[in-house]
């Protein structure tokens, strides 16, 4: 009869590998999925901004061009001022999003910025801080001027489109008329005017950040 | 197409529809007060027990699965709504039953973010408040298309290529929160 204590040959060669499987798993366990985010890399806000505020420039400066064909042929908006308006929908609301989050939370806003600059193994000084500062107060005026003009150019363009589908028969006071276009337009470029500004300043916030850690390697 | 209210509206029925414009536009300004707004510094309601998990990470977690969720569930409805309003037979009351029902889960959307920006606070980062208040801001944005169709519809100039063109854009601006929502993660503190 078998004791406990009767270890035979075959169990004591299968301990080691059970073991270690054992461990394995466990070990797997540890490794395999952690509750960890990754940290975003320093100065990826500011970055992604100006790339949402390109992209945004870019989609305003086809829709403005759109604008320009539909004034050639008022009786009727084609396939590609429709694929360029709902391309500025949604390249509008990134960008809008954006500076509407960095006006209103303000100082707190600067709170992640401020988080690059500590990123670095050496510490920042009060003129690294205060120069990142100025540039995201100038970020945040112009913010604060696409959002001024941003807003009014995307319902005038809704109005404006919903306004092409009314029959001619609706009379000409439901049409948009030549005046409409250009104030549009004019609108249109205000916004370009603005995003160009904008995209200028996050330019320079950038490279001031590139240039304080390059110092600090 | 004929302008849907234009079409239900007959000279003799005008009385009728104004009755029927102001009742919808009451509906509406209680829904825009009942909205919260600017979702900025200070904490919202807090989520609902079923989303706690073990640990805050996987309370966000759930909160943000509960949120991705609620905003597909729109983005569907929009899209339904548009292709609805394509028909030729698309009439007021369905307007009206379609804006509801959107606005509705839409208003369903703002909670569950609601409840999930709570929790984002409690991370304390800059990073995670201003994640927030970005997808916040972009709620904000996306309710002008629904907004601008109500006005339309007071107007009386509302009509079924408008709707569906105007709920297209929705959609797809659902589907550009919800990649917004996913890619904002890290920036929340959790991982899905």
């Amino acid at each position: 009869m078998k004791t406990c204590d009767a270890k035979s040959p075959e169990s004591t060669s299968r301990a080691p590998p059970f073991l270690s499987g054992l461990l394995c798993l466990l070990l797997a366990g540890c490794a395999s999925h952690s509750n960890t985010p990754p940290i975003p890399t320093p100065g990826s806000g500011i970055v992604e901004f100006r790339d949402i505020t390109q992209q945004a420039h870019r989609s305003v400066a086809t829709m403005v061009d759109s604008l320009q064909t539909v004034a050639r042929e008022p009786a009727r908006a084609d396939a590609d001022f429709d694929r360029a308006f709902n391309d500025l929908e949604l390249t509008s609301m990134k960008a809008r999003s954006r500076a509407e989050a960095l006006i209103a939370r303000g100082q707190n806003y600067f709170d992640e910025w401020k988080e690059h600059l500590a990123a670095t193994n050496q510490r920042s000084t009060q003129g690294d801080y205060d120069r990142l500062y100025n540039h995201f107060t100038g970020i945040r005026e112009r913010a604060g001027e696409v959002r001024e003009e941003f807003r009014p150019f995307m319902a005038s363009l809704r109005q404006f489109r919903a306004q092409l589908d009314q029959p001619a028969s609706a009379g000409a006071t439901n049409r948009p008329s030549p005046d409409d276009i250009d104030a549009l337009t004019a609108s249109g470029r205000r916004v370009l005017k603005n995003l160009d500004s904008l995209s200028v300043a996050l330019d320079a916030a950038e490279g001031e950040l590139r240039v304080q850690q390059a110092l600090k390697r | 197409m004929k302008g849907i209210l234009h079409s239900a509206c007959t000279r003799s029925s005008v009385p009728r529809c104004a009755w029927r414009v102001a009742r919808f536009s009451a509906v509406l300004v209680v829904l825009w007060f009942v909205s919260p707004h600017a979702w900025t510094q200070y904490p919202g309601a807090p989520p609902p027990a079923a989303l706690t998990g073990p640990t805050l990470g996987a309370s966000l977690r759930n909160a943000a699965t509960a949120t991705l969720a609620q905003a597909e569930n729109v983005r569907r409805m929009a899209d339904g709504w548009g292709r609805r309003a394509n028909s030729g037979s698309y009439s007021v009351e369905q307007f009206q039953h379609d804006f509801g029902t959107v606005q509705f889960q839409f208003q369903m959307l703002r909670d569950q973010f609601n409840g999930l920006g709570t929790l984002a606070l409690q991370v304390g980062s800059p990073r995670a408040n201003n994640a927030v208040a970005e997808l916040d801001a972009g709620l904000n944005i996306i309710a002008e298309l629904p907004d601008f169709l109500a006005d339309q519809f007071s107007a009386g100039s509302l009509d079924g290529q408008t709707i569906s063109r105007t709920c297209s854009a929705f959609a797809d601006a659902m589907a550009e929160w919800q990649r917004e929502l996913k890619r904002n993660s890290a920036r929340m503190d959790f991982v899905w």
